[in-house]
């Protein structure tokens, strides 16, 4: 079962409140969490008896590790052993599933390779890094980690045996983030389970979640689902089958994926977000306006950013602390130093980050192009001659032109993810050289999404995010602060008024009718 | 932006519940439609509800393979699966031809393989079912086709668990409440849409399309009918892997299979180049043939008696007369779909392995007559 599906959407989701609020107010929070628990299970079981099997045994192995780790630091154990142990398990149940199709080719894996593929149909992706990420959390603070998993409840009974595997498989399974993320740290969720009041089904809390949700879905469903519809499948079929696309037609594509992919996989975490914070949990914001970016660095603390976080601590400061050890040790200077201690770690890091996505060519190259657009950027940005620029141009000015460069960079970028291969990525971009003469020739049928793609647009340079809009409310945990682009005039803030529920109300309607098909998420694959 | 008076204004304004009751206005309308299709399920989707009972009209192009359950697991005499070429047949004329009392039309557009063999495999399961008609659509041939909207529904319907809510909708909460009132699971919007198929004028009436036809012959040249590869017969999916099981099921629950290529005027395939989905490198036209070329060969090994393979494109009265067409592939008047029936149910056009080749060379030499009548 989806998110945006209209059986969870308007009978399991009010019966899941109704059943975690009564928990809550008639047993308490142990009881609510149970109940928080029992429910996400039953949405991972929807996904396959398989799924649920996997995702329960990954979890439970999961915490065996976290409490191996924990008691080694306080015993005088290997705890780094066991973190490894976790880490790597975890991986290789996602190769072992997600990428069993690379076995295929061997005579006698072939067949178990497929059907280990279509066992679990889903991804596993954000389950692995968040359920990783919670054994780096136990190995990098074991004595915090214990005490979120212990701690009794304010104005509960003292803790039970049970409540530490409770708490652990609550933040390992929470429905609204288990599928397509925001990746969220233990240490974010778990004290959110023990504080107080958590069970009781707050006002403000459904109001501030049920606006993220409807956001999610108009995102969703309105604009990046007409987008994908309309112009952008077609498109991309057409130039895989070598058919000609008016120039106008293949640049609408273009940048109609630019915004699809945004408005699809930042619906899904606003929907993810205002599902939490309607039970009382808030998850960490995962889209700062990405696109409003002023160059990659930007970029990647706007885009993904739970992504971005997990895989910096994981492979980028690891490979940079073990690169500037070595650059130190053999007193290497200068520019091999930098490749040592920086560019190779970012490249890498960009590199999992392609691949991680898809093992495919089009995917290394995404990889790769965002890679060493970071290192040159990284440079430039340090560089004498750029600080110098900086101090005597207008900051609009130097933010407009790094916005336009992104935004043409971030567009061939895109349309590499989205080619199945490099001929469709070439074909689309040799449209381009197209007749661009007669450039209302055949535009006709699109003048329709041409408008659509207008109004995206609009929304992304000038209409505040949904997290600027709610910010007094505190929707979710910001991982870093970034600076608000969005016009003066048009830095409204949403508050609990009549006013702001007729909009919600009128947001849900536009997106009503378009529910009875639900078209799934772009990143369900990844 | 706001001062002073205004933030003590909006600060006194903000009030959850007064946010909370217009909010909630659409999901309490989801709700009452969720229950309502999920306590009726006219649609036969979950164990309990009303059994189905469905209009004796056509249905709109999305609803229709919406219905699949609902008419698989009802009695039904004679059944139609396929394309939008197929979908303005109605069940009074596969009623009438077959002399039948319960017969209906599943066909829906942009059919794939994938689809129609699911479709086709529920179908043949249909209690008390006699005679299956498949239409063989031309969308269904090239492998690995993305799904379309109607296929998709199909599918969600088929494979939908009890709690799932493939019928989610106003149109469709009308239709219920229809069904509980009426007997009948219909909406009057739902009739003036699924009329189109009869209703629209004919494509001579059209400047426009009868200028799309005649460009297609000039930006298509003969020579590309020819000149490309074709698929070998075990690469079409929609025969390996789907209508050899059919014909096995067929065969063995003794119904009448009957297999057949849509008419398509010999004007259109240059255009069909131009529209039609296939593999680079690969004609549309060539492609078509040699599908058809295998059908008929695979149908021929099998040998099943009750397993027919109908070329209703050689029926001239239909393909010869563009007046026959609402646009360049589908046909629109009532009698031209009278006339299709007929040809099926009289074998006018079955084919067998003999005749495959005599077939393939008639068809071909129709097009090129047609680029040979046009000056260059």
């Amino acid at each position: 079962m989806s998110l945006i599906e209209p059986a969870f959407l308007f009978v399991f989701l009010p019966l899941f409140l109704l059943l975690f609020h009564l928990a809550g107010r008639f047993l308490g929070s142990r009881a609510a969490l149970a109940v928080l628990l029992a429910i996400s299970l039953f949405i991972i079981a929807t996904q396959g008896r398989w799924f649920l099997l996997l995702s329960s045994a990954s979890a439970v192995v999961n915490l065996i590790l976290l409490v191996a780790i924990t008691r080694a630091h306080q015993r005088g154990g290997h705890p780094r052993l066991f973190l490894w142990l976790g880490v790597a398990l975890n991986i290789a149940v996602l190769i072992l599933f997600k990428y069993a199709a690379w076995f295929s080719w061997i005579p006698a894996a072939g067949p178990f390779a497929e059907s280990l593929r279509t066992a679990v149909p889903i991804t596993l992706s954000f389950l692995t890094f968040q359920r990783s990420v919670a054994l780096l959390d136990g190995y990098a603070q074991p004595h915090g980690v214990t005490a979120h998993l212990t701690a009794p409840s304010p104005g509960t009974r003292p803790a039970r045996l049970l409540d530490a595997p409770l708490r652990f498989f609550s933040f390992a399974s929470f429905f609204p983030n288990v599928l397509i993320g925001p990746i969220a740290y233990l240490t974010e969720i778990i004290p959110q389970f023990h504080r107080r009041g958590f069970g009781r089904l707050r006002s403000i809390d459904l109001s501030v979640g049920l606006t993220l949700l409807v956001i999610g879905l108009f995102k969703k469903v309105f604009i990046a689902d007409d987008l994908g519809r309309l112009v952008v499948d077609p498109v991309y079929t057409n130039v895989a089958l070598h058919h000609d696309v008016p120039p106008l037609i293949a640049t609408t594509a273009l940048i109609g994926y630019f915004a699809q992919l945004y408005f699809d996989f930042s619906g899904y975490s606003d929907m993810a977000i205002g599902i939490g914070r309607m039970f009382g949990i808030r998850l960490p914001i995962n889209f700062r306006s990405p696109l409003r970016a002023v160059g990659i660095i930007d970029f990647y603390r706007r885009w993904h950013i739970t992504l971005t976080r997990v895989i910096a601590r994981f492979l980028f400061t690891p490979l940079s602390v073990m690169g500037t050890r070595y650059v130190m040790r053999r007193r290497i200077k200068g520019t091999s130093a930098k490749v040592i201690s920086l560019w190779v770690p970012l490249i890498l890091n960009f590199l999992v980050i392609g691949v991680w996505h898809s093992a495919s060519i089009t995917f290394v190259l995404f990889g790769l192009f965002h890679g060493l657009w970071y290192v040159v950027e990284t440079e430039v940005r340090s560089s004498r001659r750029w600080k110098g620029f900086a101090a005597n141009s207008p900051g609009g000015r130097r933010a407009a032109l790094g916005m336009a460069m992104t935004f043409v960079l971030i567009t061939v970028s895109f349309a590499l993810a989205r080619s199945p291969n490099l001929n469709v990525f070439a074909g689309m971009f040799g449209n381009l050289a197209g007749d661009w003469t007669n450039i209302g020739e055949g535009v006709g049928p699109f003048l329709g999404i041409i408008r659509r793609l207008a109004i995206a647009l609009a929304i992304i340079y000038l209409a505040p995010n949904a997290y600027e809009l709610l910010e007094r409310y505190r929707p979710g945990i910001v991982t870093w602060q970034v600076p608000s682009t969005t016009p003066a005039w048009l830095r409204v803030r949403w508050r609990p008024t009549l006013l702001w529920g007729l909009v919600i109300a009128l947001l849900g309607l536009t997106v009503f009718g378009r529910l009875a098909q639900p078209v799934p998420f772009v990143y369900g694959i990844y | 932006m706001a001062g002073p008076a205004s933030q003590s204004w909006l600060s006194r304004a903000a009030n959850v519940r007064l946010f909370l009751l217009p909010a909630l206005i659409p999901w309490l309308l989801g709700l009452a439609i969720s229950v309502t299709v999920a306590t009726v399920d006219p649609l036969n989707l979950r164990p309990w509800g009303l059994r189905p009972r469905l209009s004796d009209g056509n249905y709109p192009e999305l609803v229709t393979p919406k219905l699949v359950r609902a008419v698989v697991e009802q009695p039904h005499d004679v059944l139609l699966v396929g394309g939008s070429q197929a979908m303005g047949i109605t069940q009074q004329q596969l009623r009438r031809e077959f002399g039948v009392e319960r017969a209906f039309n599943l066909s829906y557009s942009l059919t794939r393989a994938e689809d129609l063999a699911a479709t086709s495999a529920a179908a043949i399961r249909t209690p008390g079912l006699k005679r299956l008609i498949v239409e063989l659509p031309f969308t269904a041939i090239e492998p690995d086709q993305p799904p379309a909207a109607t296929g998709a529904g199909a599918i969600s319907v088929l494979s939908a668990p009890w709690y799932a809510l493939p019928d989610f909708g106003l149109d469709y909460a009308q239709a219920t409440l229809e069904r509980m009132e009426a007997g009948v699971f219909d909406n009057p919007a739902w009739q003036r849409d699924a009329n189109q198929f009869v209703a629209a004028p004919a494509i001579v009436s059209n400047p426009d399309m009868m200028n799309r036809l005649d460009d297609a012959f000039r930006r298509v040249p003969v020579s590309s009918f020819e000149s490309t590869s074709v698929l070998p017969c075990g690469d079409f999916p929609l025969i390996s892997e789907y209508l050899v099981p059919l014909a096995r099921r067929a065969a063995a629950r003794r119904v009448s299979l009957d297999l057949y290529f849509p008419p398509i005027p010999s004007q259109s395939y240059p255009e069909a180049e131009l529209d039609i989905s296939t593999s680079p490198n690969r004609s549309a036209f060539k492609q078509l043939l040699s599908f058809h070329r295998c059908v008929i060969s695979e149908v021929a090994r099998l040998g099943y008696p009750n397993v027919h393979v109908h070329a209703i494109d050689l029926d001239l009265s239909l393909t010869s007369t563009l007046a026959n067409y609402r646009d360049s592939f589908h046909l629109v008047r009532a009698d031209a779909f009278e006339r299709l029936v007929n040809d099926i149910r009289s074998g006018r056009f079955e084919l067998s392995a003999d005749d495959a080749e005599p077939y393939v060379t008639a068809l071909r030499n129709r097009v090129l007559a047609q680029y040979k009548a046009r000056p260059q």
